[in-house]
């Protein structure tokens, strides 16, 4: 649902922007890069592919958006620095890259169990034979993830594709924002996993309009701290319809 | 002369005990023509080029070395089908609208690659993981990590109720089937800790998740019958779902194995009423083997233990 609504979203970008600019984390990227089983052999078909985030300095990752190739599921591995390489004050994932950062940090991006996994298995594409959400603009929030994204050196985002339909796969336009977005949640019709759309589709534009307006008159004044939640007009909803 | 005569038939019925008589059944269909159809399921009729791939049996000192080299017991059916032939392939093809299309498919690797998956082993190289380094991320081994401790445990709770499925830095798995490149059948042993049946049969789709497909050997070649090695048949048995082109061909030619798993039947009730294969004639088999004269008493024991095994359930 979320990712519908992202996709939504992006068609307003521009204005989104200069609403309020989020600052995004500067990372370097690597991969996608194949995850075999059969290492003895030819390398065979594999419906499983990495790519890395690597961040200079530890950092707190709020939000990563992305568009969608024909990927099945994505999970998030995470890096965090610890205590020990942290307080040695390196820049921890430029030491993976540059090679200039001390064996410390070296050695935690080596140690395979350092990886903590944040979201383990994100399905964005519901049934993976056919078409639907292929191509969506899809957010993962570190609200998603199992433990904190803070002082991230580094991401895996794993992606999958069970079906052999698809020759490639992947995700592009890979970005990420330090906060997490600050929104008001809209209602943009929804289309459900079964493909139907939600009923409030087929109200007209006006009628919409006069519903939103009215709701947005009822809004209390308290309630404008946490979030235009019910009452905050269809931004989107209307960008996409008119 | 009569001795070739009478190895074939052999060996011919030694294919029909093995595939409990699907051979035939399928060549049947098709050498009937439309006038004389032995329905087994709708609209088999377009079934020809049926072809069996059995090789010789293996000698019970590779099976062994096998098994020392993994560190693993091979399942007990498993290793008699190894020491009856090396390996298996069926296929068959399907005649329509003026196209013959090779549909079935059934196989079992010789033991000669029936690799391990995974190497158990991580790349070494953080921006290139293997497949292990995402497994030790995903499914902490029980003990150490001091990271384990930060997680919150709601995969440690499920774990208790289902087996969970074999994972790449634990669990030993083997290839036996490639799956016409859209996955693997592997037979897969749990390592410490883990709790599903050792020998069991899972599908590792391309996504490299594995699913449940059988918790012995016979299931899983009953599945394999049962599904007549139509394409993917794996993914529908691990509720994967095909892909379009696959369920195509299952309307055509065997639309009710769409209808969903039947419930598998309670022990109790399975004991009286499905009939097993008996892996253990072929043992007898191999054992002569060496000594060619005795060959055909041993085969013959192989037609009539099997014979037997219909009737009478064994194991």
């Amino acid at each position: 649902m979320w990712t519908f609504q992202l996709s939504t979203l992006r068609r307003i970008r521009p204005v989104y922007c200069l609403i309020m600019s989020r600052e995004t984390v500067t990372f370097a990227q690597s991969g996608p890069t194949p995850v075999c089983v059969d290492e003895g052999t030819l390398p065979s078909r594999t419906g499983c592919y990495v790519i890395t985030l690597t961040f200079p300095q530890p950092t707190q990752v709020g939000e990563i958006t992305f568009r969608n190739h024909y990927t099945w599921a994505v999970g998030v591995h995470v890096l965090r620095a610890t205590s020990s390489t942290s307080s040695s004050g390196g820049v921890v994932g430029a030491g993976l890259l540059g090679g200039e950062a001390g064996g410390d940090a070296a050695w935690v991006w080596k140690d395979p169990a350092a990886w903590q996994v944040g979201v383990r298995n994100k399905v964005i594409m519901p049934h993976p034979h056919t078409e639907t959400a292929s191509h969506d603009f899809v957010s993962i929030t570190c609200l998603e993830s199992r433990i904190d994204w803070q002082d991230v050196i580094g991401m895996r985002l794993v992606l999958r594709q069970p079906s052999p339909v698809w020759r490639t796969f992947f995700i592009e336009e890979i970005t990420a924002y330090r906060e997490l977005p600050r929104l008001p949640p809209f209602s943009v019709p929804i289309i459900t996993q079964d493909g139907q759309s939600s009923r409030n589709q087929q109200v007209s534009i006006m009628e919409r309009l006069a519903q939103q307006t009215k709701c947005a008159m009822l809004i209390p004044d308290d309630s404008l701290e946490g979030g235009l939640s019910n009452g905050g007009y269809d931004i989107a909803a209307l960008q996409y319809t008119s | 002369m009569g001795g070739m005569d009478g190895r074939k038939e052999r060996d011919t019925n030694f294919i029909t005990d093995l595939t409990l008589g699907l051979v035939e059944t399928l060549r049947r269909v098709w050498s009937a023509g439309t006038a004389r159809v032995v329905v087994i399921a709708e609209g088999v009729a377009g079934v020809q080029d049926v072809s069996v791939t059995s090789r010789g049996g293996v000698e019970r000192a590779v099976v062994l070395a096998w098994e020392q080299r993994h560190n693993v017991v091979m399942p007990g059916a498993l290793r008699s089908l190894y020491m009856a032939t090396d390996g298996f392939k069926l296929t068959w093809n399907y005649s329509t609208a003026g196209k013959v299309l090779p549909l079935g498919n059934m196989e079992v690797h010789p033991l000669g690659r029936v690799n391990r998956l995974g190497t158990g082993r991580g790349s070494g190289d953080p921006l290139a993981p293997s497949i292990t380094d995402l497994a030790l991320a995903e499914d902490p081994p029980l003990s150490i990590s001091p990271n384990s401790m930060q997680r919150p445990g709601p995969k440690s709770l499920s774990a208790c109720s289902a087996p969970s499925p074999p994972t790449f830095h634990t669990s030993k798995m083997f290839e036996i089937d490639s799956c016409q490149g859209f996955g693997r059948v592997v037979v897969a042993f749990p390592g410490r800790g883990e709790n599903f049946p050792e020998g069991s049969y899972w599908f590792v789709d391309l996504s490299l998740r594995p699913h449940l497909l059988a918790a012995d050997t016979h299931t899983y070649w009953r599945l394999m019958l049962a599904h007549l090695g139509m394409p993917q048949w794996q993914a529908l048995v691990a509720g994967q779902g095909l892909t379009p082109w696959a369920r195509q061909w299952y309307e055509v030619v065997a639309g009710y194995l769409l209808e969903g798993a039947r419930p598998p039947r309670p022990a109790h009730q399975a004991q009286d009423h499905v009939n097993r294969l008996d892996w253990s004639v072929f043992k007898t088999k191999k054992t002569h083997h060496k000594t060619k004269s005795s060959k055909d008493t041993s085969k013959d024991s192989t037609k009539d233990a099997a014979a037997k095994d219909t009737g009478k359930p064994k194991e």
